[in-house]
């Protein structure tokens, strides 16, 4: 008798353990964030993370959020799918979170995207996503229950080519790092180049560790494009500007046009007198204080970049707006749907449907059931490389 | 016309890279027998240290240089006591297996020290290229190219004609027969690693402003300088170099009149054919042996 008290204890603790603790009113927002804070894309992960922070203790510092506290539970992914699905399940099944913000990279999204919906098949836990990654399967076609914030490649690739048609460029050669990433914007490039009437005269390609790419340059070069297109990530991008300069293609009136995978002051730095001259498309970030008084941005990024810089130390970057506005949205979410804790359907609706004309750090969203990205090409500028900086040019 | 030469000069820049790893793995295989495949690991190192000396302590290029030839050699020497002197008598396999360790050991440690970031080092003489027939050619090619050859010409005499260089050939031909004649085999194994230690950490210092410093620049070098010593018969030194520069022309000219994409199946199939009729490398006067 005592024995089988003993076993009826130890079970009631363990299912009691297990039990996520979403039953029963509770205080406050819990939303759990997974980013490669670690690892080989600890470049993303890490600014997402410390936006995070920034975020929550702002919200709370100033009433919380309809009278409640927001807890937010950061996780990390080493950048490693199956880590990520590791941790979101951990969140999601016992640390009972409502929402999910990240992860950072389109691989980890995308595997942590297709366990949540197992879970979901099996009717258990319904938690939106709001990931950080930019690839084109988490949003085409949509999935009901992820967003994401990033600039997509399609749309950094239709800026480009708004741009270069408003020069009146026709003739483009297009090179490209043979990797997901390259291409998914070179697919991209290829699609809507006819709709701005611009014609690819040839197309080159490059592994992500190659150190010469003069070759590919000169070979477009002989095609006579009068722009020529990078799409890349990493160093090899720094290689490319380089060789693009000692080949002289700049002076002979070549433009080189990168993707906006270069926003970052590191890759100027890298190049040094190569990147003058230099094209690419961003987020309003990186000219915040170019930006006109009217821009409705404008105050937004500057507020959120003196504070980050103010309380890191080290220059923002593109990537900490990615967290920002994922959680932004949920917070906005959150208020205008008036959602309940831990009422996870009911977040997912008002992401839809109340967040509409959020000003975020990568432009203004405008989530619908059609459009879980949000954003348009208007959201996007072209930047100039001149002295070092980035410059707004129209 | 232009583009053929810009083809050769792509294929040049890397070429002499290859060939400078390339010649750091002879000097190591001439001694020992063993395959260092950490090899790639030393030239990361001479690029890691070369941007700590000259872009953040700001010390001239030139002592920059010589104290990463310096560094290269120290590495050289732990890297002997550390990994090879410990597993050569289980025989030449394991110590081929830990070098693969070592590799990543080291190139973890790069990590943590200088972050996964690539660097930017100002190259030795001028950033303008150098315009040759319509083509352009990076001035710091031609630097790296200069001193591969030198090493060549240096080496060479050294291990034909100087009583400390035949003395480690000896070691390697029979360490039994050279110890018998009062050659101090471990000492001279040691001297070995110094000199691929050093001239791999120099290889690395030269390369890192075209190539920029990173943490795991070495595995891909390492890969590309072992198939430029295969292909020219591996120990020896000016076979490494042209079968270097063999492989860089031919990658550039795939990438020019090929596709890119074929580039580095094209370099490895060469290699297969070249171990298929003459594995005693291109340019070997018909021994054949140590293959």
């Amino acid at each position: 008798m005592k024995r089988i008290a003993m076993i009826a204890l130890a079970i009631s603790i363990g299912v009691w353990g297990m039990t996520p603790r979403v039953h029963g009113e509770e205080k406050s927002y819990r939303i759990g964030a997974i980013f490669a804070v670690t690892g080989p894309a600890a470049w993303l992960g890490d600014p997402e993370k410390k936006a995070t922070e920034l975020i929550v203790k702002k919200v709370n510092s100033t009433g919380g959020i309809n009278g409640r506290k927001l807890e937010v539970e950061i996780m990390d992914t080493h950048g490693d799918p199956q880590t990520a699905v590791l941790k979101a399940r951990e969140l999601v099944t016992r640390k009972g979170v409502m929402a999910l913000i990240g992860p950072s990279r389109t691989p980890t999204s995308a595997a942590v995207m297709k366990a949540l919906q197992l879970d979901r098949e099996k009717n258990r836990f319904n938690v939106p996503m709001i990931s950080c990654a930019a690839g084109r399967i988490l949003t085409q076609p949509v999935k009901p229950w992820v967003f994401t914030t990033p600039q997509t490649n399609a749309l950094a690739a239709g800026k480009v080519m708004e741009y270069l048609s408003s020069k009146g460029i026709k003739k483009v050669g297009i090179v490209y790092v043979s990797n997901g990433f390259g291409e998914d914007g070179y697919e991209n490039l290829r699609v809507l180049a006819p709709k701005y009437g611009v014609k690819i005269v040839g197309v080159e390609t490059y592994g992500g560790k190659d150190r010469d790419m003069t070759a590919q340059l000169t070979k477009l070069a002989a095609k006579g494009p009068q722009a020529i297109i990078n799409w890349s990530v990493g160093p090899s991008s720094v290689i490319v500007t380089k060789n693009f300069k000692q080949l002289g293609l700049g002076a002979k009136g070549v433009l080189l046009v990168m993707s906006h995978g270069q926003g970052n002051l590191k890759y100027v730095e890298l190049c040094g007198h190569a990147a003058e001259g230099v094209l690419l498309p961003s987020g309003k970030i990186l000219v915040a204080q170019d930006l006109p008084e009217t821009d409705p941005q404008r105050e937004v990024l500057l507020s959120f970049k003196e504070a980050y810089e103010k309380t890191y130390h080290e220059p923002i970057s593109t990537f900490a707006g990615h967290a920002y506005d994922a959680l932004m949205l949920v917070v906005q979410a959150l208020k205008a749907g008036d959602v309940k804790p831990g009422d996870g359907p009911g977040l997912r609706r008002a992401l839809e449907t109340k967040t509409s004309g959020l000003v975020g750090i990568h432009g203004i969203f405008h989530y619908t059931p059609q459009d879980h990205n949000g954003l348009s090409t208007n959201d996007l500028v072209m930047l100039r490389v001149e002295k070092g900086q980035f410059r707004l040019t129209h | 016309m232009g583009n053929l030469i810009q083809y050769i000069f792509a294929g040049l820049t890397m070429g002499v890279i290859y060939a400078l790893t390339g010649m750091g793995f002879n000097l190591i295989y001439n001694a020992t027998g063993v395959i260092n495949f950490a090899q790639g690991e030393f030239v990361m190192l001479g690029a890691m240290f070369l941007y700590t000396f000259q872009e953040v302590l700001h010390l001239s290029p030139l002592v920059a240089l010589l104290l990463v030839i310096l560094i290269g050699g120290g590495v050289g020497i732990i890297f002997e006591y550390a990994v090879v002197k410990p597993l050569l008598r289980l025989g030449i396999i394991t110590v081929i297996i830990g070098t693969i360790g070592a590799s990543v050991v080291i190139k973890g440690i790069a990590m943590l020290i200088w972050g996964k970031n690539a660097q930017g080092v100002r190259p030795l003489i001028s950033e303008k290229p150098i315009a040759f027939l319509g083509a352009a050619l990076n001035t710091q090619v031609l630097v790296v190219l200069a001193v591969t050859a030198l090493a060549v010409l240096i080496l060479g005499y050294f291990f034909s004609f100087t009583i400390l260089g035949r003395a480690i050939q000896a070691c390697a031909i029979n360490p039994l027969a050279a110890r018998l004649t009062g050659i101090p085999v471990g000492r001279m194994i040691t001297l070995s690693f110094i000199l691929s230690g050093g001239l791999s950490a120099l290889a690395g210092g030269l390369i890192a402003p075209i190539t920029l410093a990173e943490y795991d620049m070495g595995t891909m070098l390492a890969l590309k300088g072992f198939c430029a010593a295969i292909i020219g018969g591996l120990g020896n030194n000016p076979g490494a170099f042209i079968g270097g520069l063999l492989l860089g022309i031919m990658e550039g000219l795939s990438a020019g009149y090929l596709s890119s994409g074929y580039k580095d199946a094209l370099a490895f199939l060469v290699l297969i054919l070249v171990l298929f009729w003459k594995p005693e490398g291109i340019i070997s006067h018909g021994k054949g042996e140590r293959v």
